[in-house]
């Protein structure tokens, strides 16, 4: 008996202490993490992890610094607008240049604070750029030894750069959406920044990092950021970045728990639509996403034999449906590109001034007995499998690398290889990523490859020196960033960049115009690369918590998430006040909780009296 | 009985060799294929809009601080010599960060899922195959030998896929991904190490239900042929009972060959489940695996391999060290 009743009141004692125990732990973990309250919070899609997550220098390779950037944590001067082709500036207030070009004038904003509370001025840009000019394998650093011959200090807030030769686009070279940041003297000097791994950043944006992961970066407002009254503080108390596979973004966007993603093209973007009505797109109406600035194109090595015969290039050209190419890469939502300059509203002018060129010479045009006709010029011969022969006996074949990780260039991959099997040129697509895709193109051992024109969106000089004859490389040398991969030697057109070169972007300048214009025709005319479409990128936002966000009708910067100047989103988003679906309040969960432990508690003592009431004295 | 010296001298000497053989085959392997780590790393970052002016120089500078300069044999050797003295390396990718470093923040997700799926599994597999190879062939028997053929023959990448529809989106009990929640800083309580296991739940379950076919099927085949041996016989003529002859003899025996294959598995499991970790954003050995070998770093494709190869080895080294002992059917001289 003795023993029994031993039994059952250790066994009620520890029934009562599992019950308070789990009452204190497991009734927190359904109620919503107070932590970072979800309506608080802005959920950002990391694009990659961060092995190395706590490598926060931005000048040295697999830095983890990217998240930060894009939450104004850049210390970049100003940033290029990519929608609407302005500089928005950040920790400058502006610059000028001098009548030659070779003086670039910096005004510095004042009041700005680094996060540890240090003023920011002239001499962590000077710091900054002596050190980037000191260690030539950080990033950035070799523009700025190309192009800086001194660096002067006029004032606190005004640094002037002298240049080696004028440049009016150095401004670009400093800071385009991507750019130099700017780094604290006060925590830099003494450091090797070829080993300084920069944590925890400070920096001058108004988030800090609390919490570093491979897959995930937690930020937290800084209350009294310095730009709170210039530019208004920013709404989200928190943001997190959160690290996703291609299918957890569709379903956690569904589930309101990813505010801003990219994704693979519109369709998944309807189908997010279907089971949340608070997505949005760039466009409210087809094509939904965000033109982006890299327009593809198909890289062609003019160094291999028989594409280094213009009729060829040509003929390769006019057999690709690009029609075909944005129903296939894009579900039908997208345009044709003729130029591989972004379709953006600020490059009108240049594109009204070469109309008449690219109506021309139709660079897009798809005409396939055009394009066998071309060959068959060439006494290029059917064989008996229907494929071309050249006059040397050469079977004509090639191979396109298209990147295996980008559907898009997958896709289009495939549209090339079918176009020019349809007009007997054997043609085999491989999808290749990493190494394996960037080495034949670093090397001009490519033959024909799916490529982004990267360098056109802020102006397209940048296109045009791209296949200047300086950086033209012989096959199995390497250049850098595809630098005239097409392997273009053109002395006339070298000489029209040259002259570009020392002019600015300014398309109401009859010279200049004309420049531009011949620049192009050479280009077009000479197939010196194969342009296809308008990239377009489904950039999707999820206005349940937050909304804001820049759009067609709003274009005030790219939603783009993965840009440093992505932040200016983030200035303007504001709260919805909406709590998250299905929210209940704390107090009721822990009210429950404490109903369930005081009943269970009297269920017990009402048990243990009725079996033991006749042991005590008085039954 | 101890492992005698010449055994023992012997199985040493060719794990040396074969550590060597192997650690040589990994450091010629990635430099075969075409391709610079540094330069892949720039053109990444020049496909992104990113334009790194420079990048050339940038690439000469970074081959020379690697020691990516000089012919394959000066660069086998000063890697060799590195290792010996227990340093892998710096990740030429995630620059400065040493290889181990990444190595360790990764491990402990891989070892703490794969190693418990592995051993569940197992312990399931064994279990389920045990029943039914002792029992009676019945509908119940054969249905759960299918069901096990089934399940080892559908991909775990696939069941992965399929139980994230299920578990994660239609019936929304298990996140889709991540290894803790949204946020959180690891601490040891109570409702930190539930969510651990919550998360960790699906990429479990994909593994275990597509490996204990396996342990399923292979026990129920070395129960069957056991149940014909003598030993078994005799047990059952001395009138033990079914679950007794089961317990002390049938599976005593059988386990043997098993427990060698659970050794093998767990040395195995440092190199991750790459399609797993990959699906559900775990971020073991497995992802770190595939981030390098997309940016063709070297370094950390070397590091991750040796550490496979290591474990594998040691693994199979202390089997054929210790399974003499455990089996006295097998001897440790030549007969």
């Amino acid at each position: 008996m003795g023993r029994r009743v031993l039994r059952d009141v250790s066994l009620s004692i520890l029934l009562i202490v599992l019950l308070l125990l789990s009452g204190t732990q497991i009734i927190p973990m359904f109620i919503q993490a107070q932590e970072y309250p979800r309506q608080e919070t802005l959920i950002l899609y990391m694009h990659a992890r961060n092995p190395s997550p706590k490598q926060m220098n931005m000048y040295l390779p697999g830095n983890a610094y990217a998240w930060h950037s894009n939450l104004g944590d850049n210390n970049q001067l100003w940033f290029f607008n990519a929608d609407n082709g302005t500089i928005d500036m950040w920790l400058a207030t502006g610059y000028e240049y001098s009548a030659t070009y070779k003086n670039l004038t910096i005004h510095l904003r004042k009041g700005v604070k680094w996060s540890d509370g240090k003023p920011f001025d002239a001499d962590d840009v000077i710091f900054t750029f002596n050190m980037l000019m000191s260690h030539p394998t950080l990033f950035y650093a070799t523009s700025l030894i190309e192009w800086v011959s001194n660096i002067e200090k006029i004032d606190n807030y005004t640094v002037r750069l002298d240049l080696k030769k004028p440049n009016p686009r150095f401004h670009l070279v400093l800071s385009t959406v991507w750019g130099i940041s700017i780094v604290p003297k006060h925590i830099w000097e003494g450091k090797d920044p070829l080993n300084f791994t920069n944590w925890p950043p400070v920096h001058t944006g108004p988030y800090q990092i609390v919490k570093a992961d491979v897959e995930e970066e937690v930020f937290e407002r800084i209350e009294d950021w310095w730009g709170n009254d210039v530019f208004g503080k920013p709404a989200p108390k928190y943001v997190i970045w959160r690290y996703l596979s291609p299918e957890d973004r569709i379903i956690e966007m569904t589930k309101h728990e990813l505010d801003a993603c990219y994704l693979g093209d519109p369709t998944d973007y309807l189908a997010i639509k279907k089971n949340n009505p608070y997505v949005m797109a760039w466009y409210k109406d087809p094509p939904y996403a965000w033109i982006d600035p890299c327009p593809r194109y198909l890289g062609v090595n003019m160094r291999i034999y028989p594409l280094n015969i213009k009729e060829v290039r040509r003929a390769i050209s006019l057999a690709i449906n690009r029609t075909k190419c944005v129903e296939v890469a894009y579900g039908g939502y997208g345009f044709v590109n003729p130029l591989a300059v972004p379709l953006y509203a600020y490059h009108k002018p240049y594109f009204d001034a070469v109309k008449d060129i690219v109506d021309e010479i139709g660079p897009t045009k798809y005409d396939p007995k055009a394009a066998i006709a071309l060959l068959e010029s060439l006494n290029f011969t059917r064989g008996p499998d229907g494929i071309f022969v050249t006059p040397n006996g050469t079977r004509l074949s090639v191979t396109i690398i298209s990147g295996s990780w980008v559907p898009e260039l997958l896709k289009l991959g495939e549209v090339y290889k079918e176009s020019l099997l349809a007009i007997g040129i054997d043609a085999v697509n491989k999808p290749l990523e990493g190494a394996a895709f960037s080495d034949p193109w670093s090397s001009n051992s490519f033959e024909l490859q799916t490529q982004w024109m990267c360098q056109s969106w802020t102006d397209p000089y940048f296109l045009f020196e791209k296949y200047h004859s300086k950086f033209y490389a012989p096959r199995g040398n390497n250049t850098f960033g595809g630098l005239n991969e097409a392997g273009y030697i053109n002395p006339k057109f070298d000489a029209i960049v040259d002259q570009l070169a020392v002019l600015p972007y300014d398309m109401t300048n009859a010279t200049i115009r004309e420049l531009y214009r011949n620049a192009t025709r050479y280009l077009l005319e000479d197939v010196v690369y194969i342009p296809t479409t308008q990239a377009m990128f489904t950039v999707v936002q999820d206005t349940y918590y937050w909304e804001g966000w820049a759009n067609s009708e709003h274009p005030y910067q790219a939603t783009a998430e993965w840009w440093p100047s992505f932040f200016w989103n983030i200035l303007r988003l504001r709260s919805t006040g909406r709590m998250p679906p299905g929210y209940v309040a704390p107090w009721v969960y822990s009210t429950i909780a404490i109903v369930v432990i005081v009943v269970v508690i009297a269920v017990g003592v009402v048990v243990v009296y009725r079996r033991y009431r006749k042991m005590l004295p008085h039954a | 009985m101890l492992v005698p010296i010449k055994y023992f001298v012997k199985r040493l000497v060719t794990y040396f060799l074969t550590l060597i053989a192997a650690f040589t085959i990994v450091f010629i392997i990635p430099r075969l294929v075409p391709g610079n780590p540094i330069r892949t790393i720039l053109m990444q970052l020049s496909l992104q809009g990113q334009n790194i002016p420079g990048g050339e120089e940038i690439v000469k500078a970074y081959k020379k601080m690697f020691g990516l300069e000089g012919d394959l044999f000066t660069q086998y050797l000063s890697y060799l010599s590195q290792v010996l003295r227990g340093n892998l390396g710096i990740s030429i990718s995630f620059f400065p960060t040493p290889v181990k470093d990444l190595i360790a923040r990764a491990i402990p997700w891989t070892i703490g899922l794969l190693s418990l799926v592995v051993v569940i599994s197992w312990v399931i597999g064994n279990i389920l195959g045990a029943l039914i190879g002792w029992s009676r062939p019945s509908k119940v028997t054969i249905f759960i030998a299918y069901v096990g053929l089934t399940l080892s023959c559908i991909p775990y990448y696939v069941l992965a896929l399929i139980l994230i529809l299920i578990f994660a989106y239609y019936i929304p009990l298990f996140p889709t991904s991540g290894a803790m929640p949204m946020g959180a800083t690891p601490r040891f309580t109570f409702d930190f190490i539930f969510n651990i296991i919550r998360y960790g739940t699906l990429p479990a379950l994909s593994i275990i239900l597509s490996s204990l076919g396996g342990w399923l099927i292979s026990m129920r085949s070395l129960i069957i042929n056991i149940q014909g041996e003598d030993f078994i016989m005799f047990a059952e003529a001395k009138g033990l009972r079914r679950s007794t002859i089961l317990m002390k003899y049938a599976l005593r025996n059988a386990l043997l060959p098993q427990a060698t294959g659970l050794a093998l598995s767990l040395g195995y499991t440092v190199s991750g489940s790459l399609l797993v970790e990959s699906i559900f954003a775990y971020p073991g050995l497995g992802n770190l695996y595939m981030t390098a070998l997309e940016l063709n770093d070297y370094n950390l494709i070397q590091g991750l391999t040796l550490l496979v190869i290591f474990t594998v080895l040691t693994a199979n080294f202390l089997i054929d060290l210790l399974y003499p002992l455990i089996d006295p059917r097998i001897s440790y001289e030549k007969k």
